[in-house]
């Protein structure tokens, strides 16, 4: 199949809140990002930052009340999502756009065997009779690595790793066009993990998929990414190739998680740790959300929200002060 | 300044004994900080909490300065404890939800009536919440009113408040952000440098724990397979589990070229565990002898930092 050109997704300005009793939670601040065909796009932040809530939001499936999408347009595959019904929308889900969670451990129904957990998704996505529909969970399970006796197996029996690898064979059942993967591997030993995410990337390229990895992990997303996106309290504040990004990170936040992981070949005494906590979604700063714990912060930061300005063809980042000329390391 | 010496622990479960430490032998030294690592259920917390007796051994001895604390009776135990302390993995269910943070860090205090009157014990309160960074604004909080790096600085200035010697640091960072995770691991550090304590630290983070620990620890299915100074491991490494792990760390650099050895399969059940090595069923370089017969912990020859690995054919 040859790859299709332009864009899979075209996300503009979104903006989604949780709208509690005693105040607003700001979680998605104006998001907006563009996804390719085939392509992979890391969302990397830390908890709270948004990085779920995106996600969700591209589905439609943030939970109202108390979620809100405010504003925005999603445009998958040249058709604005949000303009969708609700019957339309059951079929993007899991036929054309597919999800696996982080925690394989609760995401499957426990009193239901795995076979008919991966065959409820094809009977519902395809015209298949009930016999073809098991073959091809025989054939879903052996792709990832599931010996197919076991189709008649319940999720307790398996470890968390092939729980995993379970949700997996549920989300590429009907071949999505758009696999979003939140977390995937958090949940996992880092031997596991490794299985995981080479089996992960093994079936992207089979089946063409693109996909949206959620990670907390910069090591995953350096393996796993074409490009990453880092959020910070719900916005973009870079964007970029996973190489420049890795090799080139421009704004400070971003510098700042680089500088707090540990290394694996330099000896430190103490890392550089950003100094302080992001800030509480329902009470965000004035001006850049980063501003407060930012050491190149200037008068202007605590005014103007920075715009994700482009520094090269695929990395902008949302920094007036060290965008365009970098931070000395 | 410990020596553990075959420590055991077994459990009782109804398909047989689980042989969550089986063995166990090793010594800490003075101002070091030994780096406990390995996957989940390979024993480590266990290995934690069972040399510090809040588990009961099912075999062997750990020597504390020469005192074996584990033939202590309940009452010398207890003055014991003033010298060796804990900080568990999960701020959120560690903290007594109900006790504000000032009772929290106090408690070890009151438990030990170190002090006689209520506001030199509460001066002693602020002072520890100064040392490991908390606002003296926070001692009427109550634990859920804070975030996971807070929460885990109480746990830390708990654990300090008897002046210990020894901490058992069980995945103190496991359960927080990586900016988070930052600030922690360098107050632990600097905690270590200003009074000099000796740290267990146990995590299955191998690259959080190559920076703190002096001397690294690799545990699989309730035995240590490799002991050695945190740099050697990774130069190294002789160990085909040690190997496995190093390789499995995803790094957070473009264009790294390693050769990644991807483990087959999942650790199996500690449960009536296999005879011989361990490791045998996913090990690469698995001969006979390897499924006859288990492989002792012991220092390769030639090496002279007391390279030790369990294994009959170390890379």
């Amino acid at each position: 199949m040859a790859k299709q050109q332009g864009n899979m997704l075209d996300v503009r300005n979104l903006v989604i809140r949780y709208e509690l009793e005693e105040s607003t939670v700001h979680a998605v601040e104006g998001i907006s990002f563009t996804l390719g065909y085939g392509e992979t796009l890391g969302f990397v932040g830390e908890t709270g930052a948004g990085k779920t809530t995106t996600a969700l939001g591209l589905m439609r499936l943030v939970p109202s009340p108390p979620g809100r999408i405010l504003s925005g347009e999603i445009i998958f595959e040249g058709e604005d999502v949000m303009k969708k019904n609700p019957e339309q929308m059951r079929i993007i889900r899991g036929r054309k756009i597919s999800f696996i969670s982080q925690d394989p451990m609760t995401s499957l129904n426990p009193v239901m065997t795995v076979g008919r957990q991966i065959g409820e998704m094809i009977e519902l996505h395809s015209q298949l009779t009930k016999k073809d529909a098991v073959e091809r969970v025989k054939e879903m399970l052996s792709l990832v690595g599931i010996r197919e006796e076991r189709m008649n197996d319940y999720p307790h029996q398996f470890s968390g790793g092939m729980r995993q690898r379970v949700l997996i064979a549920i989300a590429l059942a009907c071949s999505p066009g758009l696999l979003i993967a939140d977390e995937p591997t958090t949940a996992l030993d880092v031997t596991i993990q490794a299985q995981v995410l080479s089996l992960m990337r093994d079936l992207k390229n089979k089946f063409d998929t693109s996909m949206i990895l959620i990670t907390h992990d910069l090591g995953v997303a350096a393996e796993t990414c074409d490009k990453v996106a880092i959020i910070y309290a719900g916005r973009i504040v870079e964007i970029a190739n996973t190489r420049s990004l890795f090799l080139d990170p421009r704004h400070p936040y971003t510098v700042g998680v680089f500088g707090s992981i540990p290394s694996m070949d330099k000896n430190q005494d103490l890392l550089d740790a950003i100094p302080g906590l992001m800030p509480d979604p329902t009470d965000l700063p004035p001006g850049c959300p980063f501003h407060p714990r930012c050491t190149y912060a200037v008068a202007n930061c605590s005014k103007e929200v920075p715009e994700l300005e482009h520094i090269g063809a695929t990395h902008g980042v949302a920094c007036p002060v060290c965008g365009l000329r970098g931070i000395k390391r | 300044m410990i020596e553990v010496k075959s420590l055991k622990k077994y459990f009782k479960t109804k398909d047989g004994m689980l042989h969550a430490v089986d063995d166990v032998s090793f010594s800490v030294n003075k101002g070091e900080t030994l780096g406990l690592v390995g996957e989940s259920g390979c024993g480590k917390s266990t290995l934690g909490r069972t040399m510090i007796r809040l588990l009961d051994a099912t075999g062997g001895s750990v020597l504390f300065k020469g005192t074996d604390i584990m033939t202590l009776s309940n009452r010398e135990m207890k003055q014991m404890r003033r010298k060796i302390q804990i900080v568990f993995q999960d701020p959120y269910s560690s903290l007594n939800p109900r006790m504000s943070v000032m009772d929290i860090i106090a408690e070890p205090l009151v438990v030990s009536s170190v002090f006689k009157h209520a506001s030199d014990r509460e001066a002693k309160v602020l002072e520890l919440m100064d040392t490991v960074g908390l606002a003296r604004r926070l001692a009427r909080t109550y634990p859920h009113e804070l975030d996971g790096g807070r929460r885990q600085r109480i746990g830390i200035a708990r654990a300090l408040a008897l002046e210990p010697e020894f901490i058992v640091l069980d995945e103190p960072v496991s359960a927080l952000d990586v900016c988070i995770q930052a600030q922690v691991l360098n107050l632990l550090k600097t905690l270590q440098k200003e009074f000099g304590y000796t740290y267990i630290f146990i995590s299955h983070n191998l690259s959080v724990v190559k920076h703190v620990s002096t001397r690294i620890a690799v545990m699989y299915l309730g035995k240590i397979v490799e002991l050695v100074d945190a740099g050697e491991l990774f130069k190294k490494t002789q160990h085909p589990y040690t190997q496995a792990l190093i390789s499995a760390i995803p790094l957070p650099i473009v264009d790294s070229h390693r050769d990644r050895i991807i483990l087959e399969g999942d650790v199996p059940s500690p449960v009536n565990p296999p005879a011989g090595c361990r490791f045998a069923g996913r090990c690469r370089y698995k001969m006979e002898r390897c499924e006859a017969e288990s492989p002792v912990l012991a220092e390769t020859p030639g090496s002279s930092n007391g390279h030790s690995v369990a294994c009959f054919i170390p890379q």
